[in-house]
C-alpha cells in the first residue's frame, strides 16, 4: 500500500469526512484500491467485533476474510450517505451467526452440583464451568449471539439491535429467552443455586 | 436460580475474550477469495446455462444441418 493511502487509511478510521466519502463512493462503485484502504481501516473493529461474538481468535480471523469477501460481493448495495462501519458490523454478525449454527454443542453429562458451594474446590469450579459454557452452546445460535454481546460484552442494546438487524424490544426478549431455557438446562443437570 | 444468578455463572464460564488484532495478513485472504469467487468454474455457471447448452447440443445432433444457422447467430 502506497505511503499516500496510509494516511487515507487514518483519515477513514478518524471519519474525516471529505476524505472517508470520496473512499467509501469509489468502494461503492467497485474500486479495488478504495476497497483496500475500507479494509485496512475497519479490519480492527470488525475483527474485534467477531471475537466478542465467537471467542475464538482464529475463528474470528477466518470470519473477518469471511467479512469482507461478502463486503467486496455487496459494494454496489453500500450507501455512501450512511456510515460504513455499522453496515459492516451487521455483515459480520451474519456471517458469525452462520458460523454458531454450523458449530455442533457437546454433549453434556449429568451429576448433581450444588453452584453455590464455597470456590474452595477448583475442580468442581471448573466442571460447573464445562456444563454452563456447554449448556450455553446448546441455546439457537441467534440467541446465543444477542446474549454474548449483550451479557458479556455489555453493549448496548442499540447497538446489537442495529447489528442483527432487529428492534431493541427483540434484543431483550432474546436474552430473556435465553436465560430462561439456559436456567431449565442447568437445572436439569443437576446445577442449582 | 435467578437471572443475576446464571449470568454471573455464564461471565465465569466464558470469561472476557482479550482485544486484539489478528494474528496474521488478511489482506492477502481476502484478495484469494475474491480471486477464487471471480474465476469461472462449472459450479459457477447456473444450472439454465448448461440447460440451454444440452438444448442446443441436442438440436445439432437431432438437425446437423442447422450448424450454419448456430454459427451465425453467434
Amino acid at each position: 500500500m502506497p505511503d499516500d493511502a496510509i494516511g487515507v487509511v487514518d483519515r477513514v478510521q478518524q471519519g474525516g469526512p471529505a476524505t472517508a466519502a470520496g473512499v467509501l463512493d469509489r468502494f461503492r462503485q467497485g474500486d479495488p484500491d478504495a476497497f483496500e484502504i475500507v479494509f485496512r481501516a475497519h479490519q480492527r473493529a470488525i475483527y474485534g467485533w467477531l471475537l466478542r461474538m465467537v471467542r475464538n481468535p482464529a475463528a474470528a480471523e477466518d470470519l473477518t476474510v469471511e467479512t469482507f469477501w461478502r463486503i467486496y460481493r455487496a459494494h454496489a448495495r453500500f450507501d455512501p450517505g450512511r456510515e460504513f462501519l455499522p453496515w459492516a458490523r451487521r455483515a459480520a454478525t451474519r456471517v458469525a451467526l452462520d458460523w454458531m449454527r454450523r458449530q455442533k454443542p457437546e454433549v453434556a453429562i449429568a451429576a448433581e452440583i450444588d453452584a453455590d458451594l464455597p470456590a474452595a474446590d477448583p475442580a468442581l469450579r471448573a466442571e460447573i464451568r464445562a456444563r454452563v459454557a456447554r449448556a450455553f452452546a446448546r441455546l439457537p445460535a441467534r440467541l446465543r449471539l444477542a446474549t454474548v454481546l449483550a451479557i458479556m460484552e455489555e453493549q448496548p442494546h442499540k447497538e446489537i439491535a442495529a447489528a442483527l438487524g432487529i428492534s431493541r424490544g427483540a434484543v431483550k426478549l432474546r436474552v430473556f429467552r435465553a436465560l430462561r431455557l439456559l436456567r431449565n438446562d442447568l437445572e436439569k443437570q443437576g446445577i442449582r443455586p | 436460580m435467578n437471572d443475576d444468578r446464571i449470568k454471573k455463572l455464564l461471565q465465569d464460564a466464558l470469561g472476557p475474550v482479550a482485544e486484539g488484532e489478528p494474528r496474521r495478513d488478511l489482506w492477502a485472504e481476502v484478495l484469494d477469495k475474491i480471486a477464487r469467487d471471480s474465476a469461472v468454474s462449472p459450479a459457477s455457471v447456473p444450472w439454465l446455462d448448461w440447460a440451454l447448452l444440452a438444448g442446443i447440443a441436442l438440436a445439432l445432433l437431432a438437425f446437423p444441418a442447422g450448424l450454419p444457422v448456430v454459427l451465425y447467430y453467434m
